[in-house]
């Protein structure tokens, strides 16, 4: 069996789901024929790397005659393979306990569910492994019709229809503007496959086309302007499938945009300035609107952004890289988005498994009922936190790593500078450090307002810790993690080998830094980072003998002399952000409104006002983008259109009326011989 | 191993001198300079309190902050002397590895559920959302000025030819105090002998400690500060190959480091005493305005490598 015939043949038996008794085997048997694809396409993904050939294979079912199929893989497809493998053999095992313990509405929703999820982990691989444009739309198609139907698991309140229609329409946009790339191509080249971007780029202007296919992988991946559909995607989805979306199904838009970027010949500089400052922008946009959500899943969306700005920013540094010819640039900047993907990947499927697991025991999503949850679910709780670390970009875990080396590529860009490339990458860092500091502001958020503390409602008491199964998945993820973070030259020689290939077209970059090179370079990071551990455990030690010896009693926190205190004195999470409005409330439109409580007038208290009568408030936050570039101009034409809509009166003797009218115009038009 | 020997004598001796300053100053005797250090060694012989409401995560924070603390102790030089630790682009790895001590000191506060210590907590985040972009910009300015991405060889490229490179040193040095403030929140950011928790930040944060978690936390505050004071001493030390790494050298860079970091204690000492403290919602713009120094010293150098 080689991997064609178990792709073949595991995507058709996916069917059998619908035939399986209970939900519990249902989830087994897809974890079964996932695993089993997993293996083998792993298996694949190794031998490209390990041998260097492209693997190259037709499918045995064909769509239209006289043109077969062929998977193609090449080094930055098994990359990306290897990346939704981790994440669908990780989720797949999640299900079996959390698609267990759920109510489904009835027998044929899990079915569908598994079954669509299959399906998308199919089509996933299509995606990667295709390169006509047909063939490689059709999967791409494929993908977002079984994401769709992944949303809509429980789908039954209106709210979660509306997000997922609204999720279709956008990746339709998608499709539609990559179907317009393509078109141009075949236009000029005769071709339509990826393959014929090599012609296209030597001889037509490579800005609008790269533009074009910018635009329609960026609104998958969810580059700023294009990004709204993502945080309601994310939040109306089940957890299991938003860890796909999130943490796997937008990088197929940062493999695009990469596939895309391997074939251009010129015009590096522009592009990659261009990228470069969308990205940043992106990453500032994400993380702050992340700090201000209520609903984690809201959060974890918008720190999605912020990490496909950091992938994004990497690329565009490259891009610069390979215009201005430094080395240094090109290596470091491909090196991190790439392993960027990679770690994102990791730790927001960790993140939304997390989510799901609080999700199944609380029932809510929003961090303002929760709080103390780490009590009664420890495991959880501690794979949360470093979860929450990662993405943070703490040291030792992975999301350090890569970041690492952007700033190391920023660095050494400054040491021989002009004053141009110096204030760009000054401001590449600034921007860098922000997001960094900003995510600390944002994850320590997170954490603590949902998991640490006292509850904040009746919620978190009723919490227990979740199965093996979906524990499980968890600590899988983590250790892949920590090797990563730990040991990051082991990933080096893959990813460097992948660097150029992306960046074939600057061959210099890595004679100049060789794998080798790199290896040497990180090797005392983890060395550092094993000093930093022992340490640790050395003074834990210490601590632990010295405690051992005193006494340790257990009382209340502390109120500074307060002894009523009560949870709802707690930090809340719009008081944790408060602080944050004078930086970024404009950027995020927040609103603070104070609202009588007997007549809901917005009232602000007067200085005058001796007695204060009783006020609700409220903070709202809303994403600008949203609402000026989709919201405003869509009301506006709703608006029109229902001016207009006075004609459609829903009479039958106003419309007889019209087809009257239409007729007598007919005969007038006719006997005037104009038409 | 000289450096670090070094930076643990003024660490050592650093609380007590600020302390002694700022009794002189108020026209006080003081406690003597060893009283900090009497009270550590008293907390770590102590028992723990710790609050029910609290999970593993407080208790061990303090240590995860003190080790943080002191591997970025470990990758400073001294003169000559390279760092135990150095590494390409430790500058950066500095900065988070501290930044890793916060978080879990963020995550401990408010883990007691306590509203004071959240507090602290939350304006502890956001002031370090502030600050760290002035410390990247310093680095990448010296960074660019030397051509290298560690302290220890940036530290070791580092001299200042002329009366026009040296007013980077002095900049620098400006710079590197203010966020020793900031860092350790002391005056004009936080006020650390203040008597009314709404106005704290730092100590705030660490109300419910006690023991030997107290300890740890006030021997890496002490730590932090001697880190930032050799931060500013190596600028004036003599490090280049010029000088032969003599004993007679050895010995004069170390009586300089000592007198530095004797200076700084006792200007951290004065400021106190004569600073009032910032109302608190003013604090992001003096941050802020760090920031901005260290833009100027980025395009000093520009200038300076004649690339304006």
């Amino acid at each position: 069996m080689d991997f064609i015939q178990l792709f073949e043949g595991v995507t058709l038996l996916s069917v059998l789901i619908f035939f399986i008794p209970s939900a519990h085997f249902r989830a087994i048997f897809s974890f079964l024929a996932i695993s089993v694809m997993v293996v083998a396409s792993t298996q694949v993904s190794w031998q490209v790397f390990a041998s260097g050939e492209v693997f190259s294979a037709p499918l045995h079912f064909h769509f239209w005659a006289g043109s077969p199929i062929i998977f193609v893989i090449d080094k930055l497809s098994a990359f990306f393979i290897v990346i939704t493998n981790l994440a669908f053999l990780a989720v797949s095992i999640y299900n079996i306990g959390y698609l267990g313990k759920t109510n489904p509405q009835n027998k044929v929703e899990v079915s569908l569910h598994l079954f669509a999820f299959n399906l998308l982990y199919s089509s996933l691989l299509a995606v990667l492994s295709t390169r006509e444009a047909l063939v490689f739309l059709f999967s791409w198609e494929a993908m977002v019709v079984t994401s769709f139907m992944l949303m809509l698991y429980q789908g039954i309140a209106t709210k979660i229809i509306k997000v997922a229609t609204k999720y279709f329409v956008y990746m339709h946009i998608c499709l539609v503007i990559l179907l317009i790339g393509f078109f141009v191509l075949q236009e000029k080249t005769g071709a339509m496959s990826f393959d014929a971007l090599q012609t296209y780029f030597s001889s037509q202007p490579n800005i609008p086309l790269f533009l074009i296919f910018f635009v329609g992988f960026g609104i998958k991946a969810g580059f700023m302007p294009f990004h709204t559909w993502l945080p309601h995607a994310d939040a109306a989805a089940p957890p299991n499938a938003a860890a796909i979306m999130s943490g796997v199904m937008v990088k197929m838009g940062i493999y695009g945009i990469l596939r895309v970027l391997s074939y251009l010949q010129n015009d590096f500089l522009y592009l990659g300035l261009g990228i470069f400052i969308l990205s940043l922008n992106t990453a500032l946009f994400g993380i702050m609107h992340a700090i201000f959500q209520r609903d984690i899943r809201k959060k974890l969306a918008y720190s999605t952004i912020e990490n496909i700005g950091i992938i994004g920013s990497g690329i565009g540094l490259g891009m610069i890289g390979i215009a201005l010819k430094v080395n240094a640039l090109v290596v470091f900047g491909f090196m991190g988005a790439l392993l960027h993907s990679f770690n994102h990947s990791l730790f927001k499927v960790l993140l939304f498994l997390g989510t799901g697991s609080v999700f199944q025991q609380l029932q809510t999503a929003d961090i303002e009922k929760m709080g103390g949850v780490m009590k009664n679910m420890r495991q959880t709780g501690v794979l949360y936190l470093i979860g929450c670390l990662a993405v943070a970009g703490m040291p030792p875990f992975n999301g350090f790593i890569s970041e690492f080396l952007l700033y190391n590529g920023l660095f050494v860009t400054l040491q021989n500078a002009g004053v141009y490339k110096a204030t760009a990458v000054l401001g590449g860092i600034l921007g860098l450090v922000l997001t960094g500091g900003l995510s600390l502001f944002c994850f320590t958020k997170l954490f603590s307002i949902s998991f640490l503390g006292t509850a904040r409602s009746n919620r978190p008491q009723y919490a227990k810790e979740v199965s093996f199964f979906m524990l499980a998945p968890q600590y899988l993820i983590v250790v892949v993690m920590l090797l990563v973070g730990l040991y990051p030259s082991l990933f080096v020689q893959p990813i460097s080998v992948l660097v150029g290939e992306v960046a074939h077209i600057a061959p210099n970059a890595l004679e100049a830094y060789p794998a080798q090179k790199i290896k040497d370079f990180l090797q005392p990071l983890s060395n550092f980072l094993g000093i930093f551990i022992s340490v640790f455990s050395i003074l834990l030690v210490i601590k632990y003998i010295q405690q051992n010896r005193k006494s340790i009693v257990y009382a209340p926190t502390w109120g500074c002399g307060y002894t009523a205190g009560t949870p709802k004195l707690q930090y809340t999470s719009a008081s944790f952000a408060d602080n944050l409005l004078m930086f970024s409330g404009k950027v995020i439109g927040v609103k603070k409104k104070l609202r009588g409580t007997h007549n809901n007038k917005i009232m602000a208290i007067d200085e005058e006002e001796i007695f204060p009568t009783a006020r609700s408030f409220k903070v709202s936050s809303s994403d600008v983008v949203e609402e000026y570039i989709y919201n405003y101009p869509a009301a506006g034409l709703v608006h029109f259109l229902k001016k207009a809509a006075v004609v459609q009166t829903g009479n039958i003797q106003t419309y007889l009326l019209y087809a009257f009218l239409f007729l007598l115009s007919m005969v007038i038009l006719t006997v005037l011989n104009i038409i | 191993m000289i450096g670090l020997a070094l930076i643990l004598i003024s660490a050592f001796f650093f609380p007590g001198v600020i302390l002694q300053t700022k009794a002189k100053a108020s026209g006080r005797y003081g406690a003597g300079i060893l009283q900090p250090w009497k009270d550590i060694w008293r907390l770590a012989r102590k028992g723990s309190v710790y609050s029910t409401t609290t999970t593993i995560i407080f208790q061990i924070a303090p240590s995860i902050n003190l080790a943080a603390v002191i591997c970025a102790m470990l990758m400073l030089p001294f003169a000559n002397q390279p760092a135990i630790l150095s590494f390409d682009g430790d500058v950066v790895m500095f900065c988070y590895v501290l930044s890793l001590g916060r978080f879990f000191m963020i995550l401990a506060a408010m883990d007691t559920g306590s509203p004071f210590e959240g507090m602290g907590a939350n304006r502890e985040a956001l002031f370090s959302v502030f600050a760290e972009p002035a410390f990247f910009i310093l680095m990448g300015s010296l960074a660019m000025f030397t051509e290298h991405t560690s302290f220890d060889s940036i530290y070791q490229h580092l001299y200042f030819e002329d009366y026009f490179s040296s007013l980077i040193g002095i900049l620098a040095s400006y710079l590197l105090v203010q966020m020793a403030m900031v860092e350790n929140s002391r005056l004009p950011v936080d006020d650390p002998t203040t008597h009314l928790e709404l106005t704290m930040i730092h100590e705030v944060m660490t109300l419910d400690n006690s023991g030997i978690d107290m300890a740890m936390l006030q021997f890496a505050s002490t730590l932090k500060f001697a880190i930032f004071g050799s931060l500013i001493a190596n600028f004036f030390l003599q490090p280049h190959s010029v000088l032969v790494a003599s004993p007679v050298a050895l010995a004069m860079n170390s009586i300089v480091f000592l007198v530095i970091q004797f200076i700084f204690s006792v200007m951290v000492g004065l400021l106190e005493s004569f600073r009032a403290r910032f109302k608190m919602n003013k604090n992001p713009q003096f941050i802020l305005t760090l920031s901005s120094v260290a833009v100027i010293i980025f395009f000093t150098v520009l200038i300076i490598t004649q690339k304006i």
